[in-house]
């Protein structure tokens, strides 16, 4: 379970929100500019809020006043929204780059999850001769090979054409259903939302306007 | 040493350890300053830039007033460790690492803001320390710009003229650079020396100014035809 309260000054609005994730995926929907991406920053640690307590399972994560736990030490898979891949590695090595060393996929798993999403044939590959979707796909694994405890997407879909969309949701629905992550999808899609997402929480100018679960199971 | 050589081979290795000075001094200061924002940055990087725009006698004096032997800085030296950088060649080092500072400074914050924390953010949730993601995603990607930057400040370095003249002084077997030797050379009327030096100096600036204007161009039309496969 991931519980955050906090308290955030941005550019134009106040971030203030209270929110508990539980074991499924969530999506945090509202408009561009409404904190979504902000609040998934807050929970990998890259930024820290003005005050307030996020704590996930046992750990907690910031608390007003005592030192963050920094985010390479969160275990948290986060897929950005323009992927973030390393131009200088070839496929193979983005994907295992944050394979803890004492924790080694198995062949056998590797191939499970590279097979489902797709992308056996890219490893050599450099990210700039992929496509959006490719890439999309090798984000998502490059974040599921770190072994994290919770995923977070940031609109992973959003640059991609609307013909591809509809596969690459199903891809990593097939993906996420390997290890059944406790995941945070940002979208201003509410169609995606409710496709991917169990519960839907409604973001608008920094304060929870709706949370309510969807049909999807 | 052959007396014709020594200013050569003197004004190598003051350029080689000005160089590797500023590089050494210019990496950690420039990778600080492009990533964080405090209220003096400007007027830090204001005196950073400074040694461009100042005449070299200007600075060369600036540079005698606070390392000669009656100065607070220069004075605690001699005294401590009996060393002074006036009348030295190591002196001349100093004048050029000063000079050549602006030119790897700018271009290793170049180097540096054109990384895209995206890239690092990513790499740190991948579970890797902030020392392992320079070395890892930060520097291979900045190195380009940052070789273009140790190139200019070596060739800035081996240029240097003025104020390596007012704090290392010119004498012979001793601080005479090729630039000071060329200088009075002249001044003495010895024309093939000196025409000898200039030819030196001018085919080595052309080289360096030939190779970034390639080395850069290549990197864009990599960087196009990138784009292009995307």
């Amino acid at each position: 379970m991931l519980y955050m309260n906090v308290i955030k000054q941005l550019d134009t609005l106040q971030l203030q929100v209270e929110l508990t994730f539980y074991q499924e995926i969530t999506a945090l929907v509202g408009p561009s500019g409404s904190g979504k991406t902000t609040l998934l920053n807050m929970i990998a640690g890259l930024i820290h809020p003005e005050r307030g307590m996020i704590r996930f399972q046992e750990q907690t994560f910031y608390e007003t006043g005592k030192k963050p736990i920094p985010p390479e030490h969160r275990q948290i898979g986060y897929v950005f929204q323009d992927y973030a891949l390393f131009p200088h590695k070839t496929v193979s090595q983005n994907l295992f780059y944050g394979t803890p060393k004492n924790e080694p996929w198995s062949d056998e798993e590797k191939n499970e999850l590279i097979n489902r999403a797709g992308i056996g044939h890219l490893l050599d590959r450099y990210p700039a001769n992929l496509s959006g979707g490719e890439k999309q796909r090798v984000a998502l694994l490059r974040a599921l090979f770190s072994r994290p405890r919770l995923l977070l997407l940031d609109e992973p879909f959003a640059a991609l054409d609307t013909d591809i969309k509809a596969s690459m949701r199903r891809i990593f629905l097939n993906v996420w259903s390997y290890q059944h992550l406790p995941a945070v999808i940002v979208t201003h899609d509410l169609e995606e939302a409710r496709l991917l997402a169990k519960r839907m929480i409604f973001i608008r100018n920094g304060q929870v306007e709706r949370d309510e679960y969807t049909r999807r199971d | 040493m052959n007396d014709f050589l020594w200013p050569l081979y003197l004004s190598m290795r003051v350029s080689l350890l000005a160089t590797l000075l500023v590089a050494l001094l210019g990496l950690p200061i420039g990778f600080f300053f492009s990533r964080r924002q405090f209220p003096s940055k400007q007027i830090i990087e204001t005196l950073f830039i400074m040694p461009m725009i100042l005449p070299p006698t200007v600075l060369g004096y600036i540079l005698l007033i606070l390392l000669s032997k009656n100065s607070l800085i220069g004075g605690f030296l001699y005294r401590t460790f009996g060393f002074t950088f006036t009348f030295n060649w190591l002196g001349a080092v100093v004048a050029s690492s000063v000079v050549a500072f602006p030119l790897f400074y700018q271009n290793a914050v170049a180097a540096f803001l054109n990384v895209d924390r995206k890239l690092e953010f990513a790499a740190r949730t991948l579970g890797k320390s902030p020392w392992i993601v320079f070395w890892d995603v930060t520097m291979p990607l900045a190195w380009p710009t940052l070789l273009a930057g140790t190139v200019l400040a070596f060739a800035r370095a081996l240029g240097e003229f003025g104020a390596t003249l007012m704090l290392a002084g010119y004498i012979p077997g001793k601080t005479d650079t090729l630039t000071l030797s060329l200088f009075f050379a002249v001044a003495n009327g010895e024309q093939q020396k000196a025409a000898i030096y200039t030819t030196i100096v001018f085919a080595f600036g052309f080289l360096i100014v030939y190779w970034l204007l390639t080395f850069s161009r290549r990197k864009i039309l990599r960087h196009q035809w990138q784009n292009r496969r995307k």
